[in-house]
Parts: C-alpha cells; sequence; structure tokens
C-alpha cells in the first residue's frame, strides 16, 4: 500500500489546488525546488481515496482522489472547515490526519503534515471529538495533564503548565473538579486546553461544539479564534463543522465536500475574521457567501 | 397521555387510567403531600419516597410475621396448623438464639465462611483481573480464553463439588477455595474482559492523539475507564460466594454457616436454620451495601452520567 503513496510523491512535489473546473479541484504541480515554497504547508492531503471494506464483502468508497493543501502561514494559524453533507467523508478525511484507524491509512494517496508522512496518531495532532472525551477518573489538572504525562514530564512541572492553559481557556478555579461536576462547554474547553497542552501542529475537531446550546457555542468560538490569532500558539485547525455560518466566521480556508463518493466540490479562501461576530455577519461579503454554500449543500448551483 | 384535558375521557374507568398514565414528573393538583406520595408510589414508572418504601418493606415483613405465626399458633404441636418439627413458632426462634451463640459458636463459624470467602475472592481477582484485561484488549487472547471460560460459566456449579473434593483430596480448606474459585472465575473473566471491551473508543483515540502509548493506554486509560464495572462484578462475586459456600460447608465442612445449617438438621435445634439463614442472607446484604457505597465514594461519576 505504501509504493503508490511514494510514487505519488515523486511525480507531484507541493502539488497546490489553484481551482475547481466542474465542481472536480484542479492541482498544479509546482517546480520541485525548495526556493519556491520557503516554508512547509501546514497540511497537505496527496489523491487521498479511501475505500471501506463492508461486513457483507461490498467495498464503499468514502473519499475519492482528495488533494488539498494549507500553507502555514506566519505569526498565526489557519482554520480550516470541512462542509458537507453526511457521508460526504469529512470524518474519514479528519481521522486521517489524525492516524487513526480504521480511517488510516488511506487506501491510496498520501497525508502529509509540515512535511512529514503521517503515520499514525500523535501528540502533535490532537483531536477534540463532539461527544466529552475528559477522563472521568481524572481531575481538570490531570485531564489537562494528561499528554504531558504520557510524555514523562515531572508533575510540578507538568501541573504548572496545565494551570496554565487551564488559565487560557477560562477554567481557572475548576482545576480540581472532577468533568462530571462540569457543563458541556466546560469539558470542551478542558478537551481544548489538554490538546494545546502538548503544543500540537494541528488541532483536529469533529463537529466540537456541536452538543452546546447556541450561547455557549458562540463563546468556544471566540475562544478557537482567540486560539488562532495567538502567535504564541501557531496551530492549524482542521474543523469538522455542521454550521456554514461557524464555517465562514472563524475559517481561513473553506472546503466543500459532496457525498458518493467523497470529493472536494469547491475551496475558498478567506481573510482571517477581523471583526466581532455581530458585525461580521451583516456584512454584504458574509451573508452572500454563507447563502452561497448553503444553496450549494441544498444541491442547486446559484451562481454557476 | 398527550390529550389535552378537555379530550381526556371521563368516568370513573378514566379515572382509574388516570391515575396508572400519570407520571410522577408531571404537575400534581393542589392536593395533600400524603396523599400524592402514595399515589406516586402505585403510578407506573412513578417513585416512592424513602419513608413509603420503608413502610412498604415493613409491611411485607409483618405480614409475613404474622402468618407465620398463625400457622404456629398452640402450645400443643397437635393444636397447630403446622407441627413444630416443621416450623418452629417466631418465640421459639428467638428462644433458640443464646444457644445458637453459645454452644454452636455461631461467630467461629461466621469467621471460618468469611476467611473462605475472602480467601476464594482473592484468588478469583488476582487470576482473573489479569486475564480479563488480556482478554478484553486482545482479542487473540479473548478467542484463546473463551472454551474453558464458557464451560465454567455454564457448567452446573453443584457438580463441579465432587470434583473439588477428587481434586484437593478431601473437604479441607484448600477443597472449599477451590470450588469458590471454579465458580466465580468464568463469571469474573468474562465480565472483566466485557467491562475492558466496553470502554469506548472515543477515549481512546483521544489518549492516542495526546501521545500515550499502547502500554500507556491501557494502564492510564481503558483499565481506570473499565474499573468501576469490574468492581460492581467483583461485588456479584461476593455476593454469590456466600451461596456457595454454603453449599459446599452444608456438603462438608467442621466450621461454617453451611456447617451450622446441616448439623442442625440432623440434631440440634432446628430453630437454628433458619437464625443462620437470616445472619447469612444479612452479612451478604451488609457487605454488599457496604461495597456500593464504597462504589459511590470511588467512582463518583459513575451515576448521573447514564454510563
Amino acid at each position: 500500500m505504501s509504493e503508490p503513496r511514494l510514487d505519488v510523491a515523486m511525480q507531484r512535489p507541493g502539488a497546490h489546488v489553484v481551482g475547481e473546473i466542474d465542481g472536480n479541484p484542479v492541482v498544479e504541480s509546482a517546480a520541485p525546488t525548495e526556493n519556491h515554497a520557503p516554508r512547509t504547508p501546514a497540511l497537505e492531503l496527496r489523491h487521498v481515496t479511501k475505500i471501506f471494506t463492508l461486513p457483507n464483502g461490498k467495498q464503499t468508497t468514502a473519499v475519492r482522489d482528495v488533494t488539498l493543501v494549507v500553507e502555514d502561514v506566519a505569526e498565526r494559524g489557519e482554520v480550516v472547515s470541512v462542509l458537507g453533507p453526511s457521508g460526504c467523508g469529512k470524518s474519514t478525511i479528519l481521522n486521517c490526519v489524525a492516524g487513526l484507524a480504521p480511517h488510516h491509512p488511506p487506501t491510496t494517496g498520501e497525508v502529509l503534515v509540515r512535511g512529514e508522512h503521517v503515520g499514525g496518531p500523535s501528540a502533535s495532532r490532537g483531536m477534540v471529538f463532539q461527544a466529552y472525551t475528559s477522563f472521568p477518573h481524572l481531575t481538570v489538572l490531570d485531564n489537562v495533564a494528561f499528554g504531558l504525562r504520557v510524555r514523562g514530564m515531572e508533575r510540578d512541572e507538568r501541573h504548572a503548565k496545565a494551570l496554565d492553559w487551564i488559565g487560557r481557556v477560562g477554567l481557572k478555579g475548576h482545576e480540581h473538579k472532577y468533568p462530571h461536576q462540569l457543563s458541556g462547554g466546560q469539558q470542551q474547553r478542558v478537551a481544548i486546553a489538554r490538546t494545546l497542552a502538548c503544543r500540537p501542529q494541528m488541532i483536529l475537531m469533529d463537529e466540537p461544539f456541536g452538543a452546546l446550546d447556541p450561547a455557549t457555542r458562540r463563546e468556544m468560538q471566540e475562544l478557537l479564534l482567540s486560539i488562532y490569532r495567538d502567535p504564541a500558539i501557531e496551530v492549524t485547525i482542521l474543523l469538522v463543522t455542521h454550521s456554514v455560518v461557524e464555517a465562514v466566521y472563524l475559517s481561513t480556508k473553506i472546503v466543500l465536500m459532496k457525498p458518493n463518493p467523497g470529493e472536494i466540490v469547491k475551496l475558498w479562501d478567506l481573510a482571517p475574521p477581523s471583526h466581532s461576530f455581530e458585525e461580521t455577519r451583516t456584512q454584504p461579503t458574509f451573508v452572500k457567501l454563507v447563502a452561497e454554500i448553503e444553496s450549494r449543500l441544498r444541491g442547486r448551483d446559484v451562481d454557476a | 397521555m398527550n390529550s389535552p384535558e378537555g379530550n381526556a375521557p371521563r368516568g370513573f374507568v378514566a379515572k382509574i387510567l388516570a391515575l396508572f398514565v400519570e407520571r410522577a414528573g408531571d404537575p400534581a393538583p393542589a392536593a395533600p403531600a400524603r396523599t400524592s406520595a402514595l399515589r406516586s408510589a402505585f403510578t407506573l414508572r412513578g417513585e416512592a419516597t424513602p419513608l413509603l418504601a420503608a413502610a412498604a418493606a415493613l409491611t411485607c415483613v409483618g405480614t409475613i410475621i404474622l402468618l407465620w405465626a398463625f400457622v404456629t399458633w398452640g402450645k400443643e404441636a397437635e393444636s397447630r396448623i403446622l407441627s413444630p418439627v416443621k416450623l418452629p413458632s417466631p418465640a421459639e426462634t428467638l428462644e433458640q438464639i443464646p444457644s445458637l451463640i453459645t454452644e454452636r459458636e455461631l461467630l467461629k463459624s461466621t469467621l471460618w465462611s468469611l476467611r473462605r470467602i475472602a480467601l476464594g475472592f482473592l484468588c478469583v481477582v488476582s487470576i482473573g483481573l489479569p486475564l480479563g484485561v488480556l482478554a478484553g484488549a486482545f482479542a487473540g487472547v479473548r478467542a484463546f480464553l473463551t472454551p474453558p471460560v464458557l464451560f465454567l460459566r455454564y457448567a452446573p456449579v453443584a457438580a463441579l463439588l465432587p470434583l473439588t473434593i477428587l481434586w484437593a483430596r478431601g473437604v479441607g480448606e484448600g477443597q472449599k477455595v477451590l470450588f469458590l474459585f471454579l465458580a466465580s472465575i468464568g463469571f469474573f473473566v468474562h465480565d472483566v474482559a466485557s467491562a475492558i471491551g466496553a470502554v469506548e473508543d472515543r477515549f481512546v483515540n483521544t489518549a492516542a492523539t495526546l501521545g500515550a502509548n499502547s502500554r500507556q493506554l491501557v494502564v492510564q486509560v481503558i483499565f481506570p475507564l473499565a474499573l468501576p464495572s469490574i468492581v460492581t462484578s467483583m461485588r456479584t462475586v461476593l455476593g454469590v460466594s456466600f451461596g456457595y459456600i454454603v453449599l459446599a460447608e452444608v456438603i462438608a465442612a467442621e466450621y461454617g454457616l453451611g456447617y451450622l445449617i446441616q448439623s442442625s438438621e440432623r440434631r440440634g435445634a432446628k430453630e437454628h436454620i433458619y437464625l443462620v439463614l437470616l445472619v447469612i442472607t444479612s452479612l451478604a446484604f451488609c457487605i454488599d451495601r457496604g461495597l456500593a457505597a464504597l462504589e459511590r465514594w470511588l467512582f463518583p461519576y459513575k451515576q448521573g452520567s447514564g454510563r
């Protein structure tokens, strides 16, 4: 399975998506010189195809020939949102990047994070799920320090670092509580702090705010913005969401996918949000893009 | 239940129906608290207040004692409904408490039984826990252990007794512990493996993306998350061990609660059988409640969250 991936890597070093024709992304190969790309892309998917064999022996293509490049921007992070109806392979893409079986490894194609081949799960790619995943037997402090503990950091040092992250996600004073004593939003803050404490290159979020009420969801979106604006953190966030408004507001790149088989339909590169949500959501460009994506999700093409 | 008030059928039948249909959570009309508590206790899926539950339980116990006193009423054996050989009266039974404690050495027998249960439990846990964890974590180990576990789970426990006497060369302490071990180990390994297998993928995946290796996944995530279920299974093992040890002691033993029952049937006061039965059930109940309290203290997150 590894040979075809190597072939792809050698044929197309630094493949770039430059646009799309008839719903298919156009890929342009850059010259294989390092001068052209001073920074290695934060994330690269090269012709990723994943075929699952169902229990009844039939095969189903979860994603087909997905190619995506997320450039590394200096001094801030990126938020890449993946939108699409159910069954479009959003979660497969996310789990492939995370390195989690059975989605990983892809049947063909290659996943690179900062130029390095993804071989399995790693603390450099933290995952935040929709379902709460705080370890119920550990306090908030020990939950956040979990990643530091498994890499062998001393107790005092990891607790000091964890306390710092607990403060940054706004959970100061809750460090000795257990997850069952926290609200849903607080549990997701624990999950985010726990991931950030490992200083990951990427945070992979699968519908992270899907189970939260609208007000809490808004708070969490602002938390996410503060994270990727922070030059000290500089992390690429890959966000799978069902909320078009959330994607358009938060993202610097939007990936729209279609199902059967999962393929990229269209990509948008956006400027990072500079205004508050209340100001942004009334801007004509914002409204127009939300309407366009929503109509595409419904299966109608407005501006074709 | 969904129909508004106006559409509800009227009349006596409707009122009876409403009594069963109304949920405890529904806003009750301005009725005296006592009536609504009583009604709630006999509503489908309703709840009983602790006081009401205790009253109901005491009513049951009182009824049994009254029935007991009724069928054993009378001084002479001929005037009773049931002869004293079959069933002594409540008063006669109470009178035999001192002799049970002094002549029959109830405390000594109780301690012997508890000792056997403790030793058997220790063997079950020390061998069953690692096997169960391995079976839960690795499909290959699970497949390997399935035949003996299935055999022990479905083998009739009483039929194992003669075998243990054969294997342990007699009816000594080793035979008792071996019997308790064989009677529980299949269930315990199966329960532990299920508990380990039931730990949800999202916790394991999260830990993996935080950098945990396989050993850390098992030790720091999977095992602690399965522990509440494992402790519940330990409680069950202790509970059934009480029944099994009495069975083993009834067959042959020098001391023990089962021995007391068996020897009281042949010689001594028959009242002791009933008293020892009460001692066994009370002891098993108290130990189970104690462990349940320990569980709540150890795993406060277990209840409420639905897991």
